[in-house]
């Protein structure tokens, strides 16, 4: 006979590994430490690779100005001015990165431990004979 | 509100027999129009753009998860822009990877904000997004809404310099750059973006409120702090921008926004909110609690109640209770009855 508590509980745990919990299982394969590092060091890449297009881009706009200015420019300070501008810029992404990468794991392992809870509460399920009648087992209560 | 109650009703129960089937029909139908929104916006005479094609990318889409239409676009985008030019296809190109490399891959994925912002800004209806993303999302969603705003402004100097950049000699691409990124990172921009970040903050900040009419009044202030900075920051930055066109697309978004209310119930199932509503014969005043939060919580009575629960804005994790200790509790009940 089909428990409807067991089908239900099958569906939404189903549902559940099919849509969102396959990313909150992905995030908890990891220490929560080696998530963080992980997602920083990415935000380190694709922060310094997006801040090298915006530098390129401002520079052709503005290529005509910066070759002309070229000749009076304090090249070491403008670099000097231009690097501190980047460690501001990605402290600011690492920062941001940190807070949400250490919410994010956080959120997956409410996630993973309520996943875990239902995975119980179906075994339990399993293990206890259905009866039509009352909606609940008989011989468990016997026992 | 009734008809909204009972149109709501019936979404629901419509949505919850035929979800794969509208969930695939909603992705294949926004990817379609995506498509044929930047065909119009950018008729140049590019294979991605033909009609088949994009049945054939919406089709494909459609099947993959959300964020598939956003990347979609960006490929359609970039698509168009390589026909004008190859100038501007490599400004599209290295601009839409600065926008996910800085901001796009803090965003959700299940909410193709992006996208709209960028059909609705191109339009007019710049406000409808920000105002959406503040009533349910959190200020997190401007770092998917404003690429989106920069890519509408994209389209929009792609668009309005192709015959100038087609005039420019084959080899000046620096004449072209100038033109096109020039074009698409003015001063309007700017205030635009401000604006899409004043209308996203205060709709939130007003909503989180928990006043008498939180919701709508964030609505309506939201579109209109989105027309305030948009007419007047657009001004101030020289440039002269529409404002019948403005006032028009915050007042629609402003409407649409009160609609997606009556026909939504304003949750974010994240924390307790207070919520007021109304039918024909009673005002409702409502303290929401998400069930995760309660759903575990066995109190000393083995029930969850709202009363015991210390704190509704807290995770409550249920008490490690042993299982047989549990049932030899129950069976002792029992035989005591």
């Amino acid at each position: 006979m089909v428990n409807p508590l067991r089908l239900r509980e099958m569906v939404s745990l189903a549902s559940f590994e099919e849509g969102r919990g396959r990313v909150s299982m992905n995030i908890c394969r990891y220490y929560r430490s080696d998530y963080i590092a992980f997602s920083m060091i990415r935000t380190f890449l694709l922060t310094t690779v997006g801040l090298l297009i915006a530098a390129a881009l401002f520079a052709a706009a503005n290529a005509e100005e910066l070759l002309d200015a070229l000749v009076y420019m304090d090249i070491p300070a403008v670099l000097r001015q231009a690097a501190a501008v980047y460690l501001l810029i990605l402290s600011a992404y690492l920062a941001l990165t940190f807070v949400l990468a250490g919410r994010r794991y956080k959120e997956a392992e409410r996630q993973m431990n309520d996943y875990e809870l239902h995975l119980a509460d179906l075994r339990d399920l399993t293990e206890v004979p259905y009866s039509e009648d009352t909606g609940d087992d008989d011989d468990f209560w016997r026992t | 509100m009734t008809i909204f109650g009972g149109l709501k009703d019936k979404l629901t129960l419509f949505y919850g027999r035929n979800s794969a089937a509208v969930d695939f029909l909603v992705r294949f139908l926004f990817v379609l129009a995506e498509g044929f929104f930047i065909r119009s916006a950018l008729p140049f005479d590019a294979i991605l753009s033909h009609p088949a094609v994009l049945l054939v990318l919406s089709l494909t889409s459609a099947v993959l998860p959300a964020k598939a239409g956003a990347v979609i676009g960006a490929v359609l985008l970039t698509g168009q822009a390589f026909a004008l030019d190859l100038a501007a296809g490599a400004v599209t190109f290295l601009v839409l990877v600065m926008l996910y490399c800085l901001f796009m891959r803090f965003a959700p994925d299940d909410f193709p904000a992006a996208p709209l912002e960028t059909m609705g800004a191109y339009y007019g209806f710049g406000a409808l997004v920000p105002v959406l993303c503040g009533l349910r999302r959190k200020p997190l969603s401007l770092l998917t809404v404003c690429p989106g705003c920069v890519c509408a402004f994209l389209i929009r100097a792609l668009s309005e310099h192709a015959e100038e950049v087609r005039a420019l000699e084959q080899t000046d691409y620096m004449g072209k750059l100038k033109l096109l990124i020039g074009g698409a990172f003015s001063d309007e921009l700017t205030a635009a973006l401000a604006a899409v970040i004043a209308a996203l903050t205060l709709t939130y900040l007003v909503r989180s409120l928990g006043i008498r009419h939180a919701h709508e009044a964030a609505v309506l202030s939201g579109s209109a702090i989105y027309l305030l900075f948009y007419v007047f920051g657009g001004r101030i930055a020289g440039g002269s921008p529409d404002v019948m066109l403005a006032a028009a697309g915050s007042a629609a978004s402003a409407a649409a926004g009160l609609i997606l209310l009556m026909v939504m119930l304003p949750l974010d199932y994240r924390k307790s909110e207070r919520l007021e509503f109304e039918d024909d014969g009673y005002y409702y005043y409502v303290r929401a609690i998400p069930k995760a939060h309660g759903k575990h919580y066995v109190g000393e009575s083995g029930a969850f109640s709202a009363n015991t629960v210390p704190g509704y804005d807290e995770p409550i994790i249920r008490p490690d209770i042993d299982d047989d200790e549990l049932k030899k509790k129950l069976e002792d009940s029992l035989n005591d009855l």
